[in-house]
């Protein structure tokens, strides 16, 4: 049997949801989870040997240790026989290059009359440049194993219709609606942060193509039923969270991307 | 008996003001003709050293306008690569003011550059700005359908400026025999082909600087006439002269032609200012030590002390370097500045004290 540990933030639930009917490939598999809301996340840490969690705020952060009690049953997670470690929810910053889209036609990626022109060049570089500044791979201080990287599902297709705030220049709002410049956009991140894993050593776990909608995001269909870390319902105008169907496909990629440095062991 | 001499201040005369002055103390040189409104919005252009005008401005909370602007997610090294937040637009390093003037008229579409596409295996670069699409573009249609909405930024820049700030660099450059048409680096350097048949050497003279900046001034004002100038000329010696001449002695005509004009120019126009970054940085009380190893760059202290000369001089903060310890370049920042909406740029992301410099790319050719 292997170990392996989930840790992330409230995207971390449709997985864990979905990990009772996980592929076949995992079957063997154990995993082990442990889950915050983002914003309190990163308070958890490897804060002394083969062991994780927030067991070291026990005593002055009675808030943070209440609701680890209350989603993961405990402080801490052992670490002895953990094989890998899987972060989910890191976020891929693609609303950073949005200013740019408002502003300029982009070749290859749109067309905007009157526009001051940029070359694809120039974008894919830009992008790039935002990529590296914003790394999807948390600190780790725990046992050198394999790390995958699950990054935080694209917004639902609705969002950009029903949630102003994700783009709030109207006019790019329209073009995303009616075109598939996001899916573009977020083609060219997945690729920097590809070679950007390499480089890190960790394997980035993409989302999965079936989940993608024309405009790029995440289909509707997946935000349906969505659930939080306590196993409350989100509300209808939540675009973020995914349901445990998208959960089972991120445990399809993941069988595969587990396949060479785990199961294949 | 009274002399003219002996009321003057001790600024006036070469023992008290430099004989006397100790090495590094960058003296007195600078006193501004007109103050510059915290408020003014500035345009920078110029040669390579014109960069280094523009950051520490921009590090000083100044408006300085980037029609071409980028979000500040982007890293400096990366916008500047593709020209980005060099100058208040993508123009480019204009080291001529027949550059200058050039781009000004094309702007207005009274201009059009001879051979405006080169080529350089199977990609396409605009030639009066070669260096800012460093892969080139994938067709002559997209070279000129990106420097069409690049001239409507040119235009919004110069025409938003109460403040234009220009860095005089050279009087050589490359012309286009049938057209008269310069650019701004020799064919054949970052791409296109050198053919002697098509394009001559050219180094200009007082009289021809000098109409081309006093044209361009014209023309500026036809749109604003409120507009003001600061010109300065670069203290960066050649990288290599086409003159046939030693390139000291040919730099040191170019300076001196540029220093002449800009000399003219400030006792002309009420409305040009001259700031002497020139003296500041070639000064002999310095001992050379502005310049870096090569005896041509000038050094991080040297921009500096030039810079906060002239910021300190117009009222604006001046903040110490911090100094980058991996990259041995420096930048200053400017505690609570924030990026504001719209065309300038007054953001203190400005991290990079490198500069584009196409020019330099001459030094390959060196035997």
């Amino acid at each position: 049997m292997t170990d392996i540990l989930f840790v992330g933030d409230s995207h971390l639930g449709s997985i864990r949801r979905a990990w009772d009917g996980r592929p076949e490939p995992l079957q063997d598999v154990s995993a082990k989870f442990f889950a915050l809301p983002a914003k309190h996340l990163s308070e958890a840490q490897c804060w002394k040997p083969n062991t994780f969690g927030v067991g070291h705020l026990a005593q002055t952060h009675e808030a943070i240790a209440t609701l680890s009690h209350k989603i993961n049953d405990t402080l801490d997670i052992a670490l002895d026989d953990i094989s890998a470690v899987i972060h989910v929810g890191p976020v891929v910053p693609v609303a950073k290059i949005f200013p740019v889209l408002s502003k300029y036609s982009v070749d290859g990626i749109q067309e905007v009359a009157g526009a001051a022109a940029m070359s694809n060049n120039a974008f894919r570089s830009f992008c790039r440049s935002i990529a590296e500044s914003n790394p999807l791979l948390p600190p780790w201080t725990g046992p050198d194993v394999p790390r995958l990287v699950v990054t935080r599902p694209r917004q639902s297709e609705d969002a950009i219709e029903l949630m102003p705030n994700f783009v709030k220049d109207e006019a790019l709002r329209e073009r995303f609606k009616t075109s598939s410049i996001l899916a573009a956009v977020y083609a060219i991140f997945d690729d920097a942060y590809e070679v950007l894993s390499s480089k890190d050593n960790y394997t980035l776990v993409r989302q999965s193509e079936e989940t993608f909608g024309v405009s790029g995001l995440t289909r509707s269909v997946f935000s349906v039923g969505s659930k939080g870390l306590l196993g409350d319902d989100h509300e209808e105008t939540d675009f973020f969270h995914m349901n445990v169907d998208y959960g089972k496909l991120v445990l399809d990629r993941l069988a595969e991307s587990l396949q060479q440095p785990l199961i294949g062991r | 008996m009274s002399s003219p001499y002996s009321d003057l201040e001790s600024r006036a005369f070469w023992r008290a003001a430099v004989g006397e002055r100790s090495a590094l103390d960058p003296g007195d040189l600078y006193r501004p003709k007109f103050q510059i409104p915290r408020k003014a919005r500035i345009a920078t252009a110029g040669s390579c050293f014109a960069q280094h005008v523009g950051r520490s401005l921009r590090n000083a909370g100044a408006r300085v306008i980037d029609d071409e602007q980028l979000p500040a997610a982007i890293s400096d090294d990366e916008a500047q690569r593709y020209g980005y937040r060099l100058y208040s637009a993508r123009y480019g390093n204009i080291y001529t003011t027949r550059q200058l003037l050039q781009l000004h008229r094309e702007a207005y579409g009274e201009f059009e550059p001879a051979e405006p596409v080169w080529e350089k295996d199977g990609r396409y670069f605009d030639s009066q700005r070669p260096s800012v699409e460093p892969e080139g573009l994938e067709s002559p249609e997209a070279v000129r359908r990106h420097r069409d909405t690049h001239l409507q930024s040119v235009r919004r820049a110069f025409e938003a400026a109460n403040v234009i700030v220009f860095t005089f660099g050279l009087t050589e450059t490359w012309e286009h025999r049938a057209t008269g048409t310069i650019y701004p680096t020799a064919p054949g350097t970052i791409a296109g082909t050198f053919d002697p048949e098509a394009y001559a050497f050219k180094n200009f003279g007082f009289n021809e600087v000098k109409r081309d900046f006093v044209a361009f001034r014209e023309r500026v004002h036809a749109h604003n006439p409120q507009t003001k100038f600061v010109v300065t000329v670069s203290p960066v010696p050649l990288t290599a002269t086409a003159s046939g001449q030693h390139v000291e002695v040919a730099t040191s005509y170019s300076k001196s032609v540029l220093r002449s004009v800009c000399g003219y120019l400030y006792q002309r126009y009420p409305d040009i200012e001259y700031f002497p970054s020139y003296e500041i940085i070639t000064s002999s009380n310095n001992r050379g030590a502005y310049f870096e190893n090569n005896k041509r760059s000038v050094s991080d202290k040297g921009v500096q002390t030039a810079m906060n000369m002239f910021l300190s001089a117009q009222g604006f903060s001046v903040t110490p370097p911090v100094i980058a310890e991996a990259s041995g370049t420096s930048h200053s920042t400017q505690p609570g500045n924030t990026e504001p909406a719209g065309t300038e740029n007054s953001s203190a992301a400005n991290k990079s004290a490198d500069v584009v410099c196409e020019e330099e790319l001459l030094d390959a050719f060196a035997k």
